[in-house]
């Protein structure tokens, strides 16, 4: 004998699950949208400048960014194109010159940065988070040696053209 | 086997799968999908920010005071247009203002400068200008670490 067909009491939930996970997917695409933003800190010439002359001369770094992203630093080539963002070049450029500071107390750098007036932001900010990697690549050497950190001089003084 | 249906039929169980901690687990997502989204914050100028692998995340406690400069030169405090970067006089103004009213703590203002990656250094010379004539000494300027 068949079994009398059985009246379903219970609500349909296929609708509110259709929904809800609509509702999933639609918040999960949107947060891949919404991206938290960092910050690069950059000290502007009037705190790093002081009113006395100083006792030895500093050594100058000219970096030129021109229209199209081409970085140049003393006159080398530091960028391979305009798409090279990490701008390797020239965070070993600047690393050198950190050594040097580093090594002679009376040494003393001063990175001018002169992009051109025309040339896009993207590439200024290139330029200032290869100056970045090249203070934490100090950093690390400074804390190898044990420096306190009030004694670490990095590559902080930067004019901006 | 059978005896095992038995007494689920017994129990009174349905034979449907029971699909209410489905649906609570979804409902926890979708709460944390909202919280830790944040969503688009309303009214931000969108622009699109430049890529630095080396920026840091921003100190939440920092007193700061946030301007926006789109890829066509207009200024923005918060989510307000208070010109454009040919005259950033308004932009030294509330710096001013916000170091003021800061008093002794002055020092620690931060200035958060979001430029989209498209805008012009001259424009943005124009920025830290003003920046430099209201005395600040440190600006930061937002950044994606990574491309979305």
């Amino acid at each position: 004998m068949p079994a009398p067909e059985l009246e379903e009491d219970s609500v349909d939930l296929t609708p509110m699950i259709d929904v809800v996970f609509l509702l999933l997917i639609f918040f999960m695409v949107t947060m891949k949208i919404v991206q938290e933003e960092t910050e690069l800190i950059v000290p502007l010439p009037a705190s790093s400048q002081s009113s006395e002359p100083p006792e030895f001369p500093p050594t100058n770094i000219e970096i030129e960014i021109k229209f199209g992203g081409v970085v140049i630093a003393d006159g080398l080539p530091m960028s391979d194109g305009p798409d090279d963002r990490n701008l390797t070049k020239l965070s070993q450029h600047l690393l050198r010159n950190g050594q040097t500071v580093m090594n002679d107390p009376n040494a003393k750098v001063i990175i001018n940065i002169r992009p051109e007036g025309l040339a896009r932001h993207k590439y200024t900010m290139n330029v200032l988070n290869s100056l970045t990697t090249a203070n934490k690549e100090l950093e690390k050497m400074y804390e190898q040696r044990g420096t306190p950190k009030e004694e670490r001089r990095l590559l902080t003084t930067i004019m901006f053209q | 086997m059978a005896k095992g249906k038995m007494k689920k039929a017994d129990i009174g169980g349905d034979d449907e799968p029971d699909l209410t901690p489905m649906i609570d687990v979804i409902f926890l997502l979708i709460i944390f999908f909202l919280i830790a989204g944040k969503m688009i914050q309303a009214g931000r100028p969108k622009i699109d920010v430049p890529i630095a692998a080396e920026a840091i995340k921003a100190d939440k406690d920092a007193r700061r005071i946030e301007f926006t400069v789109d890829s066509q030169g207009n200024l923005y405090f918060l989510e307000s247009h208070i010109g454009d970067v040919s005259n950033p006089q308004p932009l030294t103004e509330k710096i001013e203002e916000r170091r003021t009213l800061l008093g002794a703590d002055a020092s620690k203002l931060q200035v958060y400068l979001r430029v989209d990656s498209e805008a012009t250094y001259g424009d943005v010379k124009r920025v830290m200008g003003a920046c430099a004539k209201a005395k600040q000494q440190k600006i930061l300027f937002a950044a994606y670490t990574t491309e979305s």
